[in-house]
């Protein structure tokens, strides 16, 4: 599974590829290919090179060659065909000598400034046999032309046919038809001898989109303060998680996003909370913050242990999913046997479901979670479910969002300011009870005074039919 | 001719022709041709927005351009691959046009090249912008009256006209049609410290009170203000177009009760699209039209042969269209 996947399924990790300050389409395609890892190994060694940019980002000292290698970076153009084509020994034309000889010019520049900054783990090779054959009169300027220079034989023949003054003559025709031809042999020539430098080529070329790819993971936590994670063998814990997107949309309306903390072990976790607590939001930036540890990123989080893990499997409303048209307890239950099956393949998984079986009626509904939440248990899934449903029979560890504290004087909120009154703090929640605030919220929302006070006397019907006891 | 001597003193010229076959070519090489040696550093490009290589009106191939050694050219990889000449290349473009990158090369050895170009009038800018990496003191542009017009004053200072026969074979019509694009070259400029604050106004129609603020009216574009006339002259009669002025728009105008009050506003020439009866109509009836980039033309072109074989007479037509104009006229095809 590589990144340019997972873009598509989730706006979380869009966002933030939207946001990577990329400088070269070289990068752009790095970023794209860049593998889900679930080694350890792998991922610290991203997240070396990383942090190595990200110091360098920091340290004012450093700030002349990086602007060197970020500007250079820019004027990179997409030379991937040529490359193979140089591979796959085709002769090349003056527009790809062109290519490859500003490409070679180009590495060298950012080489010698990676120098400067005695950078430890990306390394551009030397390229200075590839300039040498392409740069016979040692200009050191990006510009290409089969010169003079590359044959005497090429020389002599252009000066004859200068002299001849544009003459259309059968002379100057010849004379025309030798220089083109010794220009094809000299390519050929040139083609063959840049052949033998074609793994340099390469090497150049994906040094350089990897640079510009760590360059822009250094610059993008720079920007959006993110942290590098530690990797954790048992227990993920996040200290003042948060997600990048959301929170730039609060400040933006000068609000604050409230971070958490969290802890997850391999077992599954219950959240419940009022509505508007920010249970999916906690759900997705836990996604979100996976997938950026695996994918070789800083996180959103001030401090951030996590465990590396197989899969991911999700089910929440976020995903662009080829299950739209599907009704929606059919799209849950193809969501839901996805995360069943690899399960049981004992992949090592992260599982985040939001509301299971909320699309058909409680009763079964209810029975369904429970069922899966036993099952999650069984198999020690690291996992947190968000729910509504009280008597989630299971003894799973419990958190809930404290919810709404709105203070008496306050009669009427609203949409946007209702995050004033929500207190998103995570608490460890004993009961099976889950929060019952929904129509209390719909009321300080403005819901029609007659539709909440029937569903004041329905709720309190319920409860009594349902629980004749209390 | 002395309009080449006038020409060098700009840093980018455009060749825009009234028509196809007006001999825009022929105007290109006679400039490359008087100034083949005497040291001027020349750029060549095109606007390639007809995919050119053949023209798309006559189905005849369009001429390859001579070109001397140090000339800069700029054309599409297409075009570059079948050039004549030998040339350093210098810059390959990342953006691609229908017929590839653009290829800006420097001519080594000289011959003859067929001259395409980016397709879009802000790249032709950025390029022409580019022309000061490589100490060039003219680029010249091959272009056409169009939507996409380089003539336009915000993309190159200076134009030459061309015209002739392949625009009308009657010389009346010709000089009557000539003088009409002429006098929407010609059209005053609009003094006022506000034009600054409009030409950053790149959308919209924008109407300016008496007190001089600027009021950007509730209609995307001149193409839809029939949909709510009434709100056209709410804040006075100084009306700003940033888009194309059509005929519609001038004849909505001419029917309203204060046209001897109207004064209409056009970023440059090249934004009227309007045709010569509607533009009559709306001028006599005492509305004005102004612009906030002059162009200036240094140059009108006549050619008398049109894509038919029809000659038409030079020295009258030459004769005919300099009384009307009151400009000098050159025939490069009767020199």
């Amino acid at each position: 599974m590589i990144l340019a996947d997972i873009i598509p399924q989730y706006n979380g990790i869009r966002h933030i590829t939207e946001l990577l300050p990329l400088r070269s389409s070289a990068g752009r395609k790095r970023m794209l290919s860049q593998t889900f890892m679930t080694k350890a190994k792998d991922i610290k060694e991203e997240l070396d090179k990383v942090e190595e940019m990200y110091g360098f980002l920091l340290n004012p000292q450093f700030e002349k060659p990086i602007t060197a290698i970020q500007q250079t970076l820019m004027q990179i153009h997409d030379i991937q065909n040529s490359l193979n084509a140089l591979v796959q020994k085709h002769i090349m034309d003056e527009i790809e000598l062109f290519e490859i000889k500003r490409f070679a010019l180009l590495c060298e520049e950012i080489a010698t400034q990676l120098d400067t900054l005695s950078c430890q783990y990306i390394a551009v090779p030397d390229l200075n046999k590839v300039i040498e054959l392409l740069d016979p009169e040692s200009n050191r300027t990006a510009h290409f032309f089969i010169y003079s220079a590359y044959d005497p034989l090429l020389a002599e023949a252009r000066r004859q046919y200068k002299a001849l003054e544009g003459e259309q003559s059968d002379e100057a025709q010849l004379l025309r038809e030798q220089c083109l031809n010794l220009e094809d042999s000299i390519r050929q020539r040139l083609s063959k001898n840049l052949h033998s430098h074609s793994s340099d080529l390469m090497q150049a070329w994906e040094a350089v989109a990897t640079l510009d790819f760590t360059l822009a993971r250094a610059g993008l936590a720079l920007e959006s303060g993110l942290v590098r994670p530690h990797i954790a063998s048992d227990i993920t814990q996040y200290e003042g998680l948060f997600h990048p997107g959301i929170k730039e949309i609060l400040q933006k309306r000068n609000q604050r996003f409230h971070p958490w903390d969290i802890q997850l072990f391999d077992a599954p976790c219950l959240i419940t909370g009022a509505n508007m607590a920010g249970k999916t939001v906690l759900l997705k930036t836990i996604a979100l913050n996976q997938y950026l540890l695996q994918f070789g990123f800083f996180v959103a989080a001030a401090k951030a242990d996590i465990v590396p893990v197989d899969v991911i499997r999700t089910a929440f409303d976020d995903e662009q999913s080829e299950l739209t048209g599907l009704s929606s307890f059919a799209a849950e239950i193809v969501r839901l046997q996805s995360v069943l099956s690899t399960i049981k393949e004992g992949k090592k998984m992260l599982v985040l479901i939001d509301e299971p079986a909320r699309t058909t009626n409680p009763h079964e509904g209810l029975a369904i979670a429970n069922a899966l939440i036993d099952l999650l248990e069984k198999h020690r899934v690291r996992s947190l479910i968000t729910t509504h449903y009280s008597k989630i029979q299971s003894s799973c560890r419990k958190l809930r969002i404290k919810g709404l504290k709105i203070p008496e004087t306050i009669s009427a909120i609203t949409i946007d300011t209702i995050n004033r009154y929500m207190d998103y703090s995570l608490m460890e929640h004993r009961s099976n009870e889950a929060p019952r605030e929904a129509i209390q919220i719909a009321r300080l929302l403005g819901l029609d005074e007659e539709l909440i006070s029937l569903a004041r006397f329905y709720a309190g019907r319920n409860e009594t039919e349902i629980e004749p006891s209390t | 001719m002395p309009f080449v001597d006038d020409l060098i003193k700009h840093t980018s010229v455009s060749i825009i022709g009234t028509e196809k076959n007006t001999g825009k070519t022929e105007c290109l090489k006679h400039i490359l041709r008087r100034l083949d040696g005497s040291g001027h550093r020349l750029a060549v490009t095109s606007i390639g927005l007809d995919g050119e290589g053949i023209d798309q009106v006559t189905l005849t191939p369009k001429p390859e351009i001579f070109l001397s050694e140090g000339t800069i050219f700029v054309t599409t990889e297409a075009h570059f691959r079948t050039k004549k000449l030998d040339a350093e290349i210098l810059d390959v473009s990342q953006q691609r046009t229908s017929l590839g990158r653009l290829i800006t090369a420097r001519v080594k050895g000289r011959g003859k090249v067929l001259l395409s170009g980016p397709s879009d009038t802000i790249w032709l800018k950025k390029l022409i912008d580019q022309m000061q990496l490589y100490q060039i003191d003219t680029t010249l542009v091959d272009g056409a009256l169009s939507r996409q017009s380089p003539g336009s004053p915000a993309i190159t200072q200076a134009m030459v006209l061309t015209t002739g026969a392949a625009l009308s074979v009657n010389i009346n019509t010709l000089v009557s049609k000539t003088a009409f694009l002429y006098e929407l070259i010609q059209l005053p400029l609009w003094d006022n410290p506000l034009s600054e604050k409009m030409l950053q106004q790149t959308h919209g129609v924008w109407a300016v009170d008496e007190y001089g603020h600027m009021h950007e009216l509730p209609f995307q574009s001149a193409f839809t203000l029939d949909a709510n006339k009434e709100e056209l002259f709410r804040h006075g009669h100084t009306i700003y177009v940033s888009g194309a002025i059509t005929s519609r728009l001038l004849n909505t105008l001419r029917m309203q009760p204060n046209i001897g009050k109207t004064r209409l506003i056009a970023r440059d020439f090249s934004k009227i699209f309007a045709d010569h009866q509607s533009y009559q109509a709306f001028t006599k009836n005492g509305g004005q039209i102004n612009v906030l980039l002059q162009t200036k033309l240094i140059a009108l072109c006549v050619n008398p042969v049109s894509p038919k074989g029809y000659i038409l007479d030079s020295v009258k037509l030459r004769e005919q269209m300099q009384a009307t104009l009151q400009i000098p006229v050159y025939d490069l095809f009767n020199l």
